[in-house]
C-alpha cells in the first residue's frame, strides 16, 4: 500500500481523534474556566455535573426524546424495511425515495418545515413533537441497518421453514426476527444516540422550557466556558465510544460498512 | 411430566403455547384477507411520519408566496414579496453573501472530504490487518454519534484563544491566539464528520473492485499513480458521486461550526434563517430562504449523481 494512502490515513485519524482527546483532557481540569494546558487536574467537573440542575433537567429531556425516537423509529421503520426488502411492493423505488426525504432535505429546511406546521398546530413548547421531527430526519439510518441485516439473511431459510410446515407467524418469529435481530439492535442503539445528541432540530423547535442537553451545552458556550461543560461533552464522547464498541462486537459494523457481496 | 385431558403436556414450553394462541388469533381475525395489502400496511406508519415533513415543506411553499406585515404580524395576499426581500436592500446583499459563503465552504468541504476519504476507504478495504480495519472504522464512526455540538466544542478547545493550537504557537513566540473566526477554522471543524461520512459511503463501491484489476495494471508496468487514476478512481466513481452528494447536503445545513468556530462572524444560511425566526419572528421570510437553500442543494445533488452515472457509462465505452 502506497505512502500516500498511509499518510492520509494517519492525518485523517489524527484530525478525527484530536478534538476528542482534548475534550477528555479538558474535562478533568481544575479551575473555573477552561484553558489549555489545564492549570491542574481534578474530577470535580464530573461531580459538579451531577449537581448542575440545568444540565440534569436537560439530560432528562434528552433521554426522554431519545426513548421516544427509538419507539417511533422502530415501530415505523422495521416493518417498512421488511416490506421494502422482502415483499418488493409496486412503486418500491418511489416509496424508498419518499422515506429518504428526511436525509435528502437539508436539515435546516426540515427543521423549518416542522417549525411552521408545529406553530400552526400550537405544538411549540412541547417535547414529544421534537422527538417526532428527529425521528423523521433519522429514520433512514435505522432502515439502512435493518435492510442490510435482512439482505444478508438467506431467504431460503424462510422457505425451508415454510416447507417444513411452519405457520407464517412461526416463520417470522423464529426465523426472520432472530436473523434480523443484530440489525435491529444496532439500528436501535444508533438511532437512540442520534436522538440524544441531535442539535439543530431541537434548537429550532425548542423553547427555554424544552431545551435538550445539546441545546443547553450550545447555550452555555458563549463567554468563559466552565469545565463542567467539558465533562458533559466528555460523557457524550464516552457514550459514543461505548456504542461503537457494542456495534463492533455485534459484528454489524463490518457487516454494514464492509460487505463482500 | 403430566398430560391433561386434551393431551397437552405440561413440559411443553409456554412459548409454543403462545405461538398457538397467535396462530389461532390470526385465523379468527381473518388476517389473510388483507394479504394483498400487507406491504402497504407495513409501510403505512413510516409513510405517515414522513408525510408530516412533506406536508411541512408544502406549507413552506405556501407561506413563502404570501406577503406578511412584520409590524402587525398579519398574513397578506399571495405575492413574491418574500423572495424580493431576500435579494433586495436592506438585507439582500448580506443574504446573498451568506448564501455564497455557505455554498463555497460546502464545496470545499465536499472536495476535501472525498479526496481524503478515498485513500482511507481504500486502506480499510485492502488492509490485511483486521485490527487496523476495526480501529479505523471505530474512530470514523464515533464523530457521528457525538453530536455536532460536542464536535464544535472540541474544536473550539483546539483552535480557540486558550486552546491547544494557540498554546503550541506560543512556543514559537506567536501570540496571535488561535484561528477562531476564520473560514479555515469552520472548514477544519466540518471535516471531522465529513471525511468519515465520505469514507463510509465510498467503501461499498471499493469493496466491489476486483483486486486483480490493480495487480494486472501493475504487472503491465503501471506505476501506482496511474493505477489510481485509471483503475481505482473510475471504478469508485458512483461511490464518490454519492459521497459528494451526501456530504454537500450535510454541509449546506451546517449551523454550529459557523456559530462557534466562526464566532458568528461567518454565518451560514442556517444561522441567518434561525435569526430571521428568533429576531424578526418572520416565518414567511424564513420559509423562502429555506426553500431557496433546498432548491440549490437539490440541483447540486442531482448534478453530482448524474456526473457519477454518465462518466461511468462513457468509461465503459473505452479509454477516454
Amino acid at each position: 500500500m502506497g505512502r500516500v494512502v498511509k499518510g492520509t490515513l494517519v492525518g485523517v485519524l489524527a484530525l478525527v481523534a484530536l478534538p476528542m482527546l482534548v475534550v477528555v483532557v479538558a474535562s478533568f481540569s481544575a479551575g473555573e474556566t477552561l484553558t489549555f494546558p489545564p492549570a491542574g487536574f481534578s474530577v470535580r467537573p464530573y461531580l459538579d455535573l451531577l449537581d448542575d440542575e440545568v444540565i440534569r433537567v436537560a439530560l432528562a429531556r434528552s433521554l426522554f426524546v431519545g426513548g421516544l425516537v427509538v419507539a417511533l423509529a422502530v415501530g415505523a421503520g422495521v416493518p417498512a424495511s421488511i416490506a421494502l426488502v422482502r415483499y418488493r411492493p409496486r412503486f418500491r423505488l418511489g416509496f424508498t425515495a419518499y422515506l429518504l426525504l428526511g436525509i435528502t432535505t437539508p436539515l435546516i429546511a426540515s427543521a423549518f418545515a416542522f417549525l411552521v406546521i408545529y406553530t400552526r398546530a400550537g405544538l411549540i413548547g412541547r417535547l414529544w413533537p421534537i422527538a417526532v421531527a428527529i425521528t423523521v430526519a433519522n429514520l433512514p439510518f435505522l432502515m439502512f441497518s435493518v435492510a442490510s441485516a435482512l439482505a444478508t439473511l438467506d431467504p431460503h431459510l424462510e422457505e425451508a421453514a415454510a416447507t417444513l410446515g411452519a405457520e407464517r407467524i412461526q416463520t417470522f418469529l423464529l426465523v426472520t426476527l432472530p436473523g434480523m435481530a443484530p440489525g435491529i439492535l444496532s439500528g436501535t442503539i444508533m438511532i437512540f444516540v442520534l436522538g440524544i445528541s441531535e442539535f439543530l432540530i431541537s434548537l429550532i423547535l425548542s423553547t427555554v422550557a424544552t431545551q435538550t442537553l445539546p441545546v443547553a451545552i450550545f447555550g452555555s458556550l458563549r463567554g468563559p466556558v466552565p469545565p463542567t461543560l467539558a465533562a458533559a461533552a466528555g460523557l457524550y464522547i464516552v457514550i459514543a465510544f461505548m456504542v461503537v464498541g457494542v456495534l463492533t462486537s455485534l459484528r454489524t459494523t463490518e457487516q454494514f460498512f464492509y460487505r463482500n457481496d | 411430566m403430566t398430560v391433561d385431558r386434551y393431551g397437552r403436556r405440561s413440559d411443553v414450553a409456554w412459548g409454543w403455547r403462545l405461538l398457538d394462541v397467535l396462530i389461532a388469533l390470526r385465523r379468527r381475525l381473518g388476517v389473510d384477507r388483507f394479504e394483498p395489502y400487507r406491504p402497504y400496511l407495513m409501510l403505512a406508519p413510516a409513510l405517515a411520519l414522513v408525510t408530516l415533513l412533506a406536508g411541512g415543506i408544502v406549507y413552506l411553499v405556501y407561506l413563502s408566496f404570501h406577503s406578511f406585515d412584520t409590524f402587525l404580524l398579519r398574513q397578506g395576499p399571495w405575492s413574491l414579496e418574500q423572495y424580493r426581500r431576500l435579494v433586495e436592500p436592506p438585507s439582500g446583499a448580506f443574504n446573498l453573501q451568506t448564501l455564497q459563503r455557505t455554498l463555497v465552504i460546502s464545496v470545499l468541504v465536499t472536495v476535501g472530504a472525498v479526496t481524503a476519504g478515498l485513500p482511507v476507504a481504500y486502506f480499510i478495504v485492502r488492509t490485511r490487518s483486521r485490527t487496523m480495519r476495526i480501529v479505523t472504522l471505530v474512530l470514523l464512526l464515533v464523530p457521528f454519534l457525538m453530536g455536532e455540538v460536542v464536535r464544535a466544542f472540541g474544536w473550539a478547545l483546539v483552535l480557540g484563544s486558550n486552546g491547544l493550537v494557540a498554546w503550541v504557537l506560543s512556543w514559537f513566540g506567536n501570540d496571535s491566539g488561535g484561528i477562531l473566526g476564520t473560514p479555515l477554522a469552520v472548514w477544519i471543524g466540518m471535516m471531522q464528520v465529513s471525511i468519515p461520512l465520505a469514507t463510509l459511503l465510498i467503501l461499498p463501491a471499493l469493496t466491489r473492485i476486483d483486486p486483480d484489476l490493480e495487480r494486472a495494471a501493475a504487472t503491465m508496468g503501471a506505476p501506482p499513480r496511474r493505477v489510481w487514476r485509471h483503475v481505482v478512481t473510475p471504478l469508485a466513481r458512483p461511490g464518490i458521486a454519492g459521497a459528494a452528494a451526501v456530504v454537500f447536503l450535510l454541509s449546506v445545513a451546517e449551523y454550529d461550526m459557523p456559530a462557534i468556530l466562526g464566532l458568528g462572524r461567518l454565518p451560514f444560511v442556517a444561522n441567518v434563517i434561525r435569526s430571521i425566526y428568533t429576531l424578526q419572528n418572520n416565518l414567511y421570510l424564513g420559509s423562502a430562504f429555506s426553500l431557496v437553500l433546498m432548491a440549490i442543494s437539490t440541483v447540486f445533488v442531482v448534478a453530482a449523481v448524474a456526473a457519477g452515472g454518465i462518466r461511468r457509462l462513457r468509461d465503459g465505452g473505452g479509454d477516454g
